[in-house]
């Protein structure tokens, strides 16, 4: 009798710790694991993307609540009201498609450096510097191509002047430099670099 | 006299210990081509520029990040002939920047003398 107890016992105990184990196995597995460190430092042009959108949604869902609203009240002369609601949420989805879109646009690598680019650009042109070195690059071009060969002397001044042009002022130059060399109409006299 | 010997024979060995690592073993295959200028496109590896004949020859690129950014590739063959293009695009400064002695560079363009293309091949039989 002794000893059935024991057992009974054993078993018992056994059968807790067993449950024991899989209560705290289970709440374990089950806990929401902790955010990852990412995620928890976001993006701030994001942050501010979705700011941007989440208040344009919340103005448009607001217009549309409040058209809604004034379409409820009897208005014998407006029966529209379901299709205008239709309009209206067809226009916020657009409008928060096209919000969508533009936010991406303007936000994409490509687009900052254009804009950066062209901020660049548009610092530099017209400046004094910049009109005394398109008019230096521009006539030392002129000159090689009339004169047929391009020279040591053309080299430094176009390399001088090359460093205060525009992007599209050196592309304008180098479009009539470069093929006249190519195709042997202005006879390179310099060693090295052509500028 | 038999002193002599074993002194020259261990002068010799003691040369043959010091000279024989700094002397390469030249096999394997080599190919340098030289600079070579078609319709708007250039190639050439740059030693076989460098080690040609001729006083003439060259072949590179460079990269100026200031300017543009700015990539220019320039060539010149035996006959003097010449070639040029260019590119303002900043992704191709790693392209640039993976040239080396062991190096083919290939590069093309328009013919208003933009880059659309610019190959660096390093290969072991490139080098001198």
């Amino acid at each position: 009798m002794t000893e059935q107890k024991k057992g009974l016992w054993q078993t018992i105990a056994m059968v807790s710790i067993g449950l024991i184990l899989g209560v705290g196995v289970f709440s374990w597995m089950t806990q929401l694991p902790p955010l990852p460190e990412q995620q928890a430092h976001t993006d701030p042009q994001n942050d501010q993307r979705l700011v941007k959108l989440e208040q344009a949604v919340m103005a448009l869902t607001q217009a549309v609540q409040s058209n809604q609203a004034k379409a409820a009240q009897p208005e014998p002369t407006k029966v529209t009201a379901p299709a205008n609601s239709d309009v209206s949420r067809s226009d916020l989805a657009q409008v928060i498609r096209e919000e969508v879109r533009q936010a991406m646009a303007k936000e994409s690598p490509e687009a900052q450096r254009a804009k950066e680019e062209a901020i660049a650009e548009a610092k530099i042109l017209n400046s004094p510097e910049n009109k005394a070195a398109y008019q230096s690059a521009s006539s030392v071009v002129q000159t090689a191509v009339a004169a047929k060969r391009w020279t040591e002397e053309d080299k430094e001044t176009f390399r001088t002047a090359f460093g205060q042009l525009t992007n599209n002022q050196r592309m304008e130059l180098m479009n009539v430099l470069a093929p006249a060399i190519n195709n042997g109409h202005v006879k390179v006299e310099v060693m090295g670099p052509l500028f | 006299m038999k002193a002599n010997l074993q002194k020259l024979i261990g002068t010799a060995v003691l040369g043959l210990a010091m000279f024989s690592q700094s002397l390469p073993a030249w096999a394997g295959q080599q190919i340098r081509p030289e600079v070579a200028i078609g319709p708007n496109y250039a190639y050439g590896s740059t030693v076989g520029a460098r080690y040609s004949a001729d006083t003439q020859q060259y072949i590179w690129c460079q990269f100026s990040p200031h300017n543009g950014p700015f990539v220019s590739c320039w060539a010149r063959d035996k006959a003097n002939k010449f070639y040029a293009c260019f590119k303002f695009d900043a992704s191709w400064a790693t392209v640039v920047k993976s040239i080396t002695d062991s190096s083919l560079i290939t590069f093309g363009g328009d013919a208003a003398g933009s880059c659309d293309r610019l190959i660096v091949e390093n290969h072991s039989s490139h080098l001198k």
